[in-house]
């Protein structure tokens, strides 16, 4: 596996995704920048509606008309947004490679795995240079399934979620992808299932480089998985940083608040932390912070002005008017779990 | 004095063209007034079937339901729909369960109107009424399901299984299609509920965090049967069947320095139309021996008490 370095394999800068409708716009994804380097796992974390789903969507040019997108998008220093469809489809499967949250309507019913593996791989690699029955073969090999040649044979309704969702990663890496995104690849399935495939992940990018955005909702999945996190809310990243920095010291009002809604293992009967209100409607997003109808800190400046990111510490950032309160707040959920 | 909810060795079989699936065999349990359940395990371990037996959405072909101490196959069809008001669901997802076109009165009053024929003006007040007890007010009577956030339309469904004033309630994974900040305030919903109304809940889950929080007992059911029941925090902290211990290794922990205590399970589960004469987690099992692969353990001991269907369990404190 080749390193290019220092530059980012995939690297998103001021991402604006927008959703003419009937009468109004939805303002999807409203400037947000993230950076994945080589052999880097980043999660991208946040509740439904915050935009990550769309921000991994426009990683491969995958926003179809009327959808906008604007910014910029680089995927191993080549420009994603404003290419046209014949280019992208040399990206797409080739140098990154996308898994779905639900693998039975990713994979084509009609069709068995094998043949659907190997159509992936003719269509990327020069025809006689490989053999694509071997290569597919290898690829489940690699996800950890038995008996890869019987697999080959069989059709999508033949596998259970987990191992659907592990020939999902099996095609994905077939064509040697060095960028992987994953959208919520393990919401669908068991916590035992989802354990494998963490624990699967890690392994891939610690052995081929394999780079990884992986998105969630799940905090406990980030800290099981990712090096870095980028925590998103009404289409803008609110914090980054190295997960173990940004779980320790959380310096946005909403990464603490998030972090205190998770149910813990072992901390004894009290009452579930929530967020009070609701995700803000994206077709009209309020001014300034967009968290600060939630937030417990907000002042007059977060009602009027959008915060920059602040640099909080190495590689650490946040969108937040008041980091260092946010950081000296005693945390109201009980941190900590027995062990 | 008998429990409020008493199953013996329920079953349940599915034939298909490849063969018979025993979905559940022999479960039994009791719930008792005012408490929590759990019933926790992965998908296809059968919790979903026994929870629609218990409601008579399917229909089991082995043992006895008995609601209240009375057997609910011995009663009368009249009779049976009198017991069967006392038990109410919650399904998991509030996008699928509340029917787009029906008004919000409409949704809730539906089972007034059939069960007490409850018309006009009164079934307004009462149906308004539900609705402020789940946290939603009397304006949101003619609205329609699409008009409401995923909490929101949950609240709506349990004030729809709480119109007829059950006592017990199964509750089918109630937040997992729900954010978690918008989880939490279901959940506290829900156990307030339990406290003013001493409802029971039959809970669902398979989220062993939440499941710690909200239920008093749990049981574990793995392809079909029960492999550990007993106290909820005994359990979690020192499991004794090693698929419970599987289970909570597979929890991956929100504190980024415990990553390497995530330890999944080795294999899959197996087929349910392949029957193996011994423990059904035997294939699995990094304790299995000779015994466990060719006899089925037994889950013996008191029901009220803790118990394991094991044979070489991770503690003693079982009372095999």
């Amino acid at each position: 596996m080749i390193r290019t370095g220092e530059q980012p394999l995939l690297c998103i800068r001021d991402l604006y995704v927008e959703f003419p409708l009937f009468r109004r716009t939805v303002h999807a994804v409203n400037g947000c920048s993230i950076a994945v380097e080589p052999g880097q796992i980043v999660g991208l974390v946040g509740e439904s509606g915050s935009g990550k789903s769309v921000t991994a969507l426009a990683s491969l040019g995958l926003i179809a008309p009327p959808g906008r997108v604007r910014g910029s998008i680089e995927i191993d220093g080549r420009e994603v947004v404003g290419r046209p469809e014949s280019a992208l489809s040399s990206l797409r499967g080739g140098v990154a490679a996308m898994i779905f949250q639900n693998p039975t309507t990713a994979l084509n019913p009609y069709f068995t795995i094998g043949r659907q593996m190997t159509d992936v791989i003719r269509l990327h690699r020069k025809p006689g240079t490989v053999d694509a029955r071997a290569a597919a073969t290898r690829a489940l090999d690699q996800v950890g399934l038995p008996d890869t040649e019987a697999q080959l044979h069989k059709y999508p309704h033949q596998f259970s979620g987990g191992q659907l969702q592990r020939v999902m990663i099996a095609l994905a890496l077939a064509c040697e992808p060095r960028l992987l995104i994953a959208d919520e690849p393990t919401t669908a399935l068991d916590v035992t299932v989802q354990a494998q495939i963490i624990v699967l992940l890690r392994e891939l990018a610690a052995d081929t480089g394999l780079s990884v955005l992986f998105i969630t909702h799940d905090l406990g999945v980030v800290a099981s998985l990712c090096d870095r996190v980028c925590v998103m809310y009404a289409g803008s990243v609110m914090e980054e940083g190295a997960v173990r920095d940004m779980f320790a010291r959380p310096a946005h009002p909403y990464t603490r608040k998030l972090l205190d809604t998770v149910p813990r293992l072992g901390t004894g009967r009290h009452e579930f932390v929530a967020i009070p209100g609701q995700v803000p409607d994206l077709s009209q997003p309020p001014p300034g912070c967009p968290f600060h109808p939630r937030c417990d800190i907000a002042t007059e400046t977060c009602r009027r002005q959008q915060p920059a990111p602040q640099r909080i510490g190495s590689g650490h950032l946040a969108a937040c008017h008041y980091p260092q309160r946010a950081l000296r707040l005693v945390s109201n959920g009980t941190r900590g779990e027995k062990p | 004095m008998s429990a409020l909810l008493e199953v013996r060795n329920l079953g349940k079989t599915y034939p298909t063209r490849r063969g018979v699936v025993q979905a559940v065999s022999d479960v039994s349990f009791d719930v008792e007034a005012g408490e929590t359940l759990a019933l926790v395990g992965e998908s296809g371990c059968g919790k979903t079937t026994v929870a629609l037996t218990l409601l008579r959405l399917l229909q089991h072909d082995a043992g006895e339901v008995y609601f209240d101490g009375r057997n609910l196959d011995a009663l009368s069809t009249t009779d049976r729909q009198g017991v069967r008001r006392n038990l109410s669901i919650v399904f998991q997802n509030p996008y699928s369960s509340l029917d787009p076109r029906m008004r919000i009165r409409d949704i809730v009053g539906e089972p007034l109107r059939t069960v007490y024929r409850l018309r006009g003006h009164e079934l307004t007040e009462r149906v308004a009424r539900h609705l402020e007890s789940v946290g939603l007010a009397r304006e949101h009577l003619s609205r329609y399901p699409h008009e409401f956030s995923g909490g929101q339309r949950q609240r709506i469904a349990i004030a729809r299984a709480l119109a007829l004033e059950p006592r017990l309630l199964v509750l089918d994974e109630p937040t997992s299609a729900l954010d978690v900040s918008v989880q939490a305030q279901v959940l506290n919903l829900l156990r307030s509920l339990q406290q003013r109304l001493n409802l029971s809940y039959l809970f669902i889950s398979h989220n062993l965090a939440v499941v710690e929080q909200m239920a008093d007992r749990v049981l574990v059911m793995y392809l079909g049967r029960i492999v550990e029941t007993g106290p909820v925090a005994d359990i979690f902290e020192r499991p004794a069947h090693p698929y419970t211990r599987a289970l909570l290794d597979s929890i991956p922990s929100v504190d980024p320095s415990r990553r390497d205590r995530l330890k999944p399970i080795s294999g899959e589960i197996p087929s349910a139309l392949v029957h193996h004469p011994g423990c059904p987690f035997a294939p699995r099992c990094p304790r299995a021996d000779d015994l466990c692969r060719t006899a089925m353990p037994p889950l013996d001991g008191q029901p009220d008490r803790r118990r394991a269907a094991c044979f070489h369990p991770l503690t003693q404190e079982t009372t095999q």
